[in-house]
């Protein structure tokens, strides 16, 4: 590139002086209007220029330019979305043009940190994805509905219950004991994502703060991947950003839109267990082999007493399938309705909503009403105000899951030769009784979210706009449960509050030079702040006839316990910002940025820390040798470095703090202690990436393609570090991890089909290699995550650190295992753990298919996930050993007698008495976790205009969609997505694809249908 | 112009950044601000005795431990930890191990903090005979810890060896920032942690007064020294302490074996920690696992063993009163003897008493250099008055060294049921620990997960013999 001495100073000029230089005598002035080709609607923001000169105009608030022009000159409109039009100019004076929405790829509009940006002049790494497509499947959180559609990015759904929560994953994790999920930015307010599971994880389960983000308001999310784009987000970019921008006013005429939604839920498999049959002969066979092979003297003639003082007729007499009784087919049902209107001053979407989302657990459905309303006013030419804001209100009926109870329960400690009911109207309550405890507890949360933010858009010049912003995010949850006479001799109720309220505030100043033919420059420069608090709240109350929150005034007397912290100050961050694009001829891309940001959370000695990035992009199409291709019709090759930070740190671990204030006493003193230890050294975790990459299109664009292979380090890792307990601190914060993620990325879009039978394929797959450079002193312990993962220098984050199974000896049925060495041994020993499994995939994606004839469309998406272990922390217990639990029927399979050749060994009532240890974590219970999944299949039909004209709408289609239709895997377990309850953030980086009876994904069968009137 | 306004605009937020960039703890205070008198000093002083109180530590896990690992308590339950005890198969994961490990070092911890503030705080009304009074309470509370730690987690002293054999880390210095709290210490020998008890304990009894008050007094160091040497095999010294508290301490012991758990502070009480109510029982572990006078079953039991020599004599207070033959809840018919020492909604730890003193004196008569059987027939007599009732069961004047030593040792268990010290008399007569050599690595906890995690190359015990 190389800029002459001219065209350097025109380009000074035109950053500091405002009005247009008029550079020739000889002029005439062209005036017009342009409108969108569809609508009708004129455009603001056009660019007008003169091509091959430096004149050029931008078409104001109601679509009209006025451009000074050598006569004979050729004028090119261009806009973002739309195909760029070029009008020879003759005599004319007056000349509208309509531009039409583009249909490459490349002239779409990429959302980008503070601002937008085409798609075409993008060097960073970018996915975007549709509203309508996150909502094409009924989904509770946009989360879900992201799940395989775009390379890289792991959408991993805790469970299958109403409002469960998910774990998102951009390019692997790159922290143990730091928040993992990408910061998440509504319409430019960063939103509380309850990334330490404070939230809402109880009683086995927990639930997602982002379900009160309703879905169908969303008009695009985009997800910066890199570093070039996310580092403009600065200490909390390092796991990616995801942008969500909702909808706005913008059809010429004022729409209405009304969906509506109806369908069933079902589990996606239902585990087997033993009969009452089955279950008795194999206590019995236990209870003899412990005589037999046991140390405790048993009698091995006799019958062992039954668990839960049943009488073996009883036992015989009843049969009891339990998952039965938590299983049924849910019912789950959303209307929308909304206004949108773009055309006058006022642009206007108003939009309400409401969703009943069923569980195939009775007894559990989440339930939400939501409203939002996005308006811009213009008031000046150069001037308008805006709002966005919603209102959320979410009720989550829960059940109790997992190791808590319900379906858990009925999976593990219910057993079938129990009862429901001992008479009529007395439930059984000698053993584990999931019906009585569904029946006589009340778990309920209601949610309240208050999301929003005004703006003023200044526009002082062409090319400038000046925008300030202030956003609210408030959310409270408030978990009331309740526990009946029939469960406690006193009924016993209480009421969990949590409190968010974060503030944000920026102005942001963006200037676009845009110098005909040869430069593009674009100027960013903004600041921001964000700031948090927190509050919570605890009531309980013993003798209340109902649950806390049907009273409006509750009784002092049975009050038991309350606690009320109000909101509180928690964390703030203060940022300034710029980012320069520059593009010559539109074929060389460059891009720098710089954040710097400080926040509370940091210690003095680092309060604010500094981000750059780079990237830089070759349009190689655009060269005259390939101008001519007529396969290659774009070819771009970039290139991108940065640094990124993540700051999802504990908020106040750099204070050394002390608890003066406990209301414990010992001998009626009270007393003093420390709490934590000062860190003043304490920071954001350090991720330095890079990433190569480059895009085609082939065939006139109607294929498109990504390839990019990405890098990233994390440095300075904030780890818990586990001192010596002998120290009297047991865990200290302190930066001293190193990770790296790198892998590559492949996205190819292709139009296959184009005529009245369109089909388009769309598929993406990511490689992610995760590996832990450095961990400090840890012990492989150290760093443990639920169900025995680990972090071990060298390998990658959450591996399944496990004694090795061999066989069972044929002799005895005693299971054999492996010593670290590799030899054989019957004893199970702890020291023996190995390495064995990882809990991330190494690959993930999605390849979805659609197919449109006439009103017909038809698509189906289908993920995958290949290469992670599932690790069955239940396993142990469902499989040999006959003790309190039902047993899983691969127990049919166990070793009976000297001889036989299984892999199960022989059962047992009592590892002690048996000598086999049943409290064992080793790889038995450890199973390939890949699966292939039919995740999306949607049906459509639109009605033809001739039809809906007759009807007085402007659109109908009818459909029926359906969710996780078909699984493929080896995992013989009830799911293959798992995270088992995610209790903080470093559980939820260490132990997915854990599962302690976990409940299953979620199978849904809808139909719907969307009107436009 | 603009670019004017935007930099302006900057300036003025970096100057009010730093204020608003600083967020404190609001529900705790800064350390640096917290301790603002003597007052404030013995706040801190009494939190490291409402972790001694803890019950994974001397409020009863601790002392159940040693008793279900041993032969004196079985269990009815099956639980991840106390299943490995019940096995002798404690892993490094095993949680009671954890926990009082844990808890131990905690108080320990504590107090070497206070040890710090008592230097470093500068807090103007702090007069020197509170100050040494602080200090010796400090030293008391760090020995108790390493002494019962060494007892569980490394091999046991013996008396005709170097004791060279790997014992537990020695924290002795205030951890007072991250570079404390992440140094690595390795375990001591042994024979210097038992050195550094001893010193701890000898410097308490100097700078204690006799009369402290529930704390910790001198004559509850002498009783713990008296304790350590008495586990030692050195009679003499042992013999020397327990004659001195016996002698001079002012304790007496109660009339009635029950006392020592129905009061509060009784008159052979030497060193308790309190409860002063329901919801404040320092004895909340031990009430817990072995109270029977309540709902339900407890989920710990005297052995058959115990049971036998205990109710083997009617006379026997102790048999009448602390064991409970009944039915088990919920079977028809299954009976089951219990304990019934914790029967109470809240009581006292009695961590030293009289009582054991006085057997530590009979006992260390016979086997002292110089021996002296007739100091060990009226002790072993005192005991024996209290329990079976005066005259009931004489100690014969003409018993030798080896039928003293088995009267006394027969006494002890029974006096001392369920209070922690069986595990440490087999260890400490090199008798068999339920099958097990008195020696053997089955019997010693492994070195907790929660203590490797910080020092992957601590040396680990064996985990077989």
């Amino acid at each position: 590139m190389s800029l002459n001495k001219t065209h350097y100073w025109k380009l000074i000029l035109l950053l500091f002086l405002v009005a247009p230089l008029s550079l020739s005598a000889q002029t005439q002035v062209i005036t017009g209007t342009v409108t969108e080709a569809a609508t009708g609607e004129p455009l603001p923001g056009v660019t007008v220029i003169s091509k091959g000169t430096t004149m050029g105009a931008v078409t104001d608030f109601d679509g009209s330019y006025s451009i000074e022009i050598v006569p004979g000159a050729t004028l090119v409109f261009s806009f973002v979305g739309f195909s760029p039009q070029e009008v020879r100019v003759k005599d004319q004076t007056l000349i509208n043009v309509q531009l039409g929405e583009s249909t490459t790829e490349l002239d779409e509009v990429i959302v980008v940190g503070y601002g937008t940006q085409r798609k075409r002049n993008l060097t960073g790494s970018i996915a975007k994805i549709d509203g309508s497509q996150i909502t094409e499947t009924p989904v509770s959180t946009f989360a879900a509905g992201l799940q395989g559609k775009a390379a890289g990015v792991q959408i991993i759904q805790s469970n299958g219950m109403a409002g469960a929560g998910s774990a998102i994953r951009i390019r692997g994790v790159g922290s143990i004991s730091a928040g993992g999920d990408p910061l998440i930015i509504v319409d430019g307010i960063p939103i509380n994502q309850d990334q330490d599971g404070s939230y809402g994880v109880r009683r086995g389960a927990n639930t997602s703060a982002m379900a009160t983000i309703n879905p169908n308001d969303i008009e695009s999310l985009e997800i910066l991947k890199d570093a070039s784009a996310a580092a403009i987000y600065g200490s909390r970019g390092a796991n990616g950003v995801i942008l969500i921008t909702t909808k706005r006013g913008k059809s010429k005429e004022a729409s209405w839109d009304f969906s509506y939604r109806a369908g069933m839920v079902q589990e996606t498999k239902r585990l087997d267990f033993l009969n009452n049959t089955e279950w008795l002969q194999l206590h019995q066979e236990a209870y003899e082999n412990d005589a037999i092979y046991g140390s405790g003297n048993l009698d091995a003639g006799a019958y062992p007493d039954l668990p839960g003082g049943v009488t073996l007729e009883e036992a015989m007499a009843t049969n009891t399938d339990w998952q039965d009784l938590m299983l049924h087919n849910g019912f789950s049902q959303e209307a929308n309705l909304s206004f949108n209107k773009g055309s006058d001053k006022l642009k206007s979407y108003v939009g309400i909503s409401y969703s009943d989302q069923g569980s195939y657990l009775m007894g559990n459905n989440y339930k939400r009403l939501s409203g939002r309303a996005n308006l811009e006013y213009q008031l000046t030419d150069h001037l308008s105000a805006g709002v966005n804001f919603t209102q959320a209100f979410g009720v989550n009926n829960r059940v109790e899951a997992s190791w808590a109870g319900g379906l858990g329960s009925a999976q593990s400690d219910a057993l079938p030769i129990w009862p429901v009911w001992t008479d009529e109207s007395t439930y059984f309550d000698a053993g584990s009784n999931p019906v009585r405890s569904r029946d006589n507890k009340e778990i309920k949360s209601f949610e309240n979210r208050s999301l929003g933010n005004a703006y003023l858009n200044y526009r002082p010049i062409d090319g400038m706009i000046i925008r300030a912003d202030y956003g609210l995010d408030y959310l409270s949850l408030d978990e009331n449960y309740y526990e009946n006479e029939i469960l406690r001799s006193v009924p016993y109720a209480e009421s969990r509050v949590n409190k968010y309220l974060s503030e944000n505030g920026k102005v942001v100043g963006t200037y676009d030079l845009n110098m005909p033919e040869n430069h593009y420059l674009q100027v960013l420069v903004g600041t921001e702040f964000n700031r948090t608090k927190k509050g919570n709240a605890f009531l309980s109350y013993d003798g209340l006839s109902d649950p806390i929150y049907k009273y409006d005034a509750l009784p002092d007397s049975s009050l038991t316990r309350e606690e009320d912290n109000p909101l509180v100050m928690s964390n703030s961050f203060v940022s300034f910002f710029t980012r320069i694009s520059y593009n010559y001829k539109g074929k060389y891309l460059f891009s720098g940025s710089m954040r710097t940001d400080g926040s509370s959370r940091f210690g003095e000695n680092n309060k604010f820390g500094y981000f750059p990035a780079g990237s830089v992009g070759w349009i190689v199409t655009e060269e005259e040798f390939l101008e001519k291709s007529t396969l290659l019709s774009f070819l771009k090759l970039k290139a991108s470095f940065g640094y990124t930070g993540n700051a999802e740190i504990p908020d106040l671990i750099q204070w050394g703090t002390t608890n003066i204030n406990n209301g414990i006493t010992y001998n009626n003193d009270s007393i003093i202690f420390r709490t934590n230890l000062a860190n003043p050294n304490i920071t954001w975790e350090r991720t330095f990436s890079y990433d190569l990459g480059l895009e085609f299109g082939l065939l006139r664009d109607r294929i498109y393609g990504e390839l990019t292979y990405y890098n990233k380090r994390t440095e300075n890792m904030l780890l818990q570090v586990k001192t010596q307990a002998s120290s009297g601190w047991a865990i200290v914060y302190d930066n001293v991890g190193e990770m790296e993620n790198k892998g590559v990325e492949f996205m190819i879009k292709s139009r296959n089909l184009v005529g009245d039978f369109k089909w388009t394929t769309d598929l993406n797959i990511g490689f992610n290699r995760n590996k832990v450079l450095d961990v400090g002193t840890a012990s492989p312990d150290a760093l443990a995550g639920t169900g025995d993962t680990r972090v071990i220098k060298g390998h990658p984050i959450g591996v399944n650190y496990l004694v090795r199974f061999s066989h069972v000896d044929p002799a005895d049925g005693m299971p054999v295992f492996f010593t670290k060495e590799g030899e054989e041994t019957k004893v199970y020993n702890v020291e023996d753990r190995v390495v064995v499994g990882k809990p991330y995939p190494d690959f993930i994606g999605g390849i979805n298919n659609t197919m449109s004839y006439r009103g017909f469309d038809l698509s189906f998406l289908f993920n995958f996930s290949y290469g992670n272990q599932i690790y069955d922390d239940a396993g142990k217990r469902l499989v040999g050993r006959i003790n309190g639990w039902n047993q899983s029927r691969m127990v049919l399979d166990r070793w009976r007698q000297p001889g036989d050749i299984t892999d199960i060994p022989r059962l047992t009532l009592d590892g002690a008495l048996s000598g086999i240890e049943t409290d064992r974590n080793t790889d038995e219970f450890l199973y390939d976790g890949s699966y292939l999944r039919l995740k999306q299949l949607t049906f459509g039909y639109n009605f033809p205009e001739s039809v809906v004209q007759k009807m007085h709408v402007k659109n109908l289609r009818l459909y029926f969609a359906a969710t996780n239709l078909l699984t493929f895997t080896k995992y013989p377990g009830s799911d293959p997505e798992i995270f088992r309850d995610m209790e903080n953030v470093m559980q939820k980086n260490l132990s997915p694809s854990v599962t302690y009876l976990t409940p299953p994904q979620a199978m849904t069968f809808n139909v719907g249908l969307n009107v436009t009137f | 112009m603009n670019k004017i306004i935007i930099i302006s605009a900057v300036v003025f937020m970096f100057s009010g950044c730093e204020n608003f960039l600083t967020i404190e703890p609001t529900n705790e205070v800064l350390t640096t601000e917290a301790i603002n008198s003597a007052e404030d000093i013995q706040k801190t002083l009494i939190s490291a005795y409402d972790v001694m109180r803890n019950g994974n530590y001397l409020g009863g896990n601790m002392w159940t431990m040693g008793d279900l690992v041993s032969d004196n308590s079985e269990k009815d339950f099956s639980d991840f930890g106390w299943d490995q005890i019940a096995q002798r198969s404690m892993n490094l994961f095993n949680i009671q191990g954890r926990s009082f490990w844990q808890n131990a070092y905690y108080s320990a911890e504590r107090v070497n903090y206070v040890m710090y503030l008592l230097d470093h705080s500068g807090v103007p009304d702090l007069i020197e005979q509170e100050r040494q009074r602080i200090e010796g309470e400090c030293r008391f509370i760090r020995a108790v810890a390493h002494f019962e730690l060494v007892r569980f987690f490394a091999l046991p002293f013996e008396a005709d060896s170097n004791n060279d054999q790997p014992g537990i880390p020695i924290r002795l210095k205030p951890v007072v920032d991250i570079a404390a709290a992440t140094k690595i210490v390795d375990r001591a020998t042994v024979q210097t942690v038992y050195d550094s008890v001893i010193a701890e304990l000898e410097l308490a009894v100097d700078l204690l007064p006799g009369d402290n008050g529930t704390y910790a007094s001198s004559w509850a160091a002498k009783a713990y020294l008296a304790r350590i040497y008495f586990q030692m095999n050195d009679f003499d010294r042992a013999f020397s302490y327990a004659s001195d508290i016996i002698i001079n301490g002012g304790f007496a012991l109660n009339d009635s074996v029950q006392e020592r758990f129905a009061t509060t502070n009784s008159g052979e009480a030497i060193f308790e920690l309190q409860s002063t109510s329901a919801g404040n029982n320092s004895a909340g572990a031990l009430v817990g696992n072995y109270r029977q006078n309540g709902a339900g079953n407890p989920g710990f039991h005297p052995s058959a063993d115990l049971v036998n020599q205990a109710i083997s004599d009617e006379n026997d207070t102790r048999g009448q009163r602390f064991y409970n033959t009944r039915f088990i809840s919920g079977t028809e018919g299954l009976e089951r003897t219990y304990c019934a020492k914790y029967d109470y909604d809240y009581m006292n730890v009695p961590v030293s008493h009289l009582a054991e003193i006085i057997l530590i004196r009979a006992e260390s008569a016979i086997d002292k250099s110089s021996p002296d059987l007739p100091q060990a027939i009226s002790d072993l007599q005192m005991i024996r008055d209290r329990a079976y009732g005066e005259g009931n069961k004489i100690v014969p004047g003409n018993s030798t060294a080896e039928e003293l030593r088995n009267m006394c040792q027969f006494e002890r268990r029974l006096e001392l049921a369920m209070e922690e010290n069986r595990l440490h008399d087999l260890k400490r007569t090199k008798s068999e620990v339920r099958g097990l050599p008195y020696n053997s690595n089955r019997a010693v906890w492994q070195i907790p997960d929660i203590e490797q995690a910080g020092n992957p190359d601590i040396e680990m015990n064996p985990s077989s013999d």
